[in-house]
């Protein structure tokens, strides 16, 4: 259930054993997307963040920032930053483990998630002509 | 920049039809939000004389960016209008709880500002600082309110200690939730 104060309080055993589903994903608003014409574009500059839950009652919210970095001609989804969540792990007696252990928990639950496959399918149909415009002709140093 | 803050009979002459103006510009007219309209002016029935107004001007003594402020003992949208975004969760009715809405930070004059621009804006920082002390100062220990899912990141970003109440939601075709903001771990951040 959960708590008066918002969280879901979990183990982290419980989390892992939670199966978490892709709800939503967005570009940021201020994506400078090339015009179709367009070449040697910088995929890096392509950002936005994405949302799971679970479909248990209450839910699971987990939800964090991506961006899509380019080395050579690979392009690869990296999460940005924290996950952002409603849920306080808790231990075997029920004690609140703290915001920052949670968070470096869910960072990995995230990192072992297969998000990146998810949110490329669900970015590349909601944008689809907007993403078939980038054009990758060159690798760029320190991206 | 300069913050002004009351409840309407507190506001300074003409503040409120400027902010319901003001409202109607980013929410109907930028966001697209299906909101009760009069003349222009964006106001519901959740604008009452205990509502209390935050407000951003900027040098020009144009209005930069405003918020809503409700205390949770009377009716607030979350409760009327989206208790779902609570994950299960009764709606709050605490004097020391209050809402959070109809926060926007968007400076009509500024040249060239994108949304994801106007997050890490003055503006904006200044606005959601000024409506945690004003919250604060009015008792409130705890605030909860339903944004478009981006508020979260300005909130963290911010340094606020906050989290999300339950999973976003599409409603009218816009992602929004529900978020709590622990005032008194964030008003020193």
């Amino acid at each position: 259930m959960v708590s008066a104060d918002g969280y879901v309080r979990v183990t982290a055993a419980a989390l892992r054993a939670t199966p978490l589903a892709h709800l939503l994903s967005e570009l940021d608003a201020d994506l400078d997307l090339p015009p179709s014409t367009a070449s040697g574009a910088c995929l890096a500059s392509i950002a936005g963040y994405t949302e799971w839950a679970s479909q248990t009652t209450p839910a699971l919210s987990v939800g964090w920032d991506w961006r899509i970095a380019t080395s050579g001609c690979r392009v690869r989804y990296e999460r940005q930053g924290e996950v952002r969540s409603n849920i306080m792990l808790v231990d075997a007696r029920r004690q609140d483990l703290g915001p920052l252990a949670t968070l470096a928990v869910l960072g990995v639950a995230v990192d072992n998630l297969d998000w990146e496959r998810a949110v490329d399918d669900y970015i590349s149909k909601r944008y689809a002509c907007h993403l078939s415009n980038i054009t990758v002709t060159e690798s760029r140093p320190n991206l | 920049m300069r913050v002004i803050s009351g409840a309407v009979a507190g506001l300074p002459e003409g503040y409120y039809g400027r902010v319901a103006h003001y409202r109607h510009r980013v929410f109907v007219e930028q966001l697209g939000w299906r909101l009760q309209v009069q003349d222009g002016a964006e106001i519901d029935q959740f604008d009452r004389p205990d509502t209390v107004y935050v407000m951003v001007e900027d040098e020009a003594g144009n209005i930069a960016g405003c918020s809503r402020l409700l205390q949770t003992t009377q009716p607030y949208p979350l409760a009327e209008l989206f208790p779902q975004l609570l994950n299960g969760l009764p709606p709050p009715s605490d004097a020391k709880v209050w809402e959070l809405s109809r926060f926007a930070a968007k400076d009509f004059n500024a040249r060239a500002a994108t949304p994801l621009a106007q997050f890490a804006s003055s503006a904006t920082a200044l606005l959601m600082r000024a409506s945690v002390a004003c919250a604060a100062e009015r008792g409130a220990q705890r605030l909860i309110t339903v944004s478009p899912v981006g508020i979260e990141r300005l909130i963290r970003r911010l340094g606020l200690q906050a989290h999300r109440a339950g999973p976003p939601m599409i409603i009218d075709g816009h992602a929004i939730f529900a978020c709590w903001i622990e005032v008194d771990r964030s008003e020193n951040a």
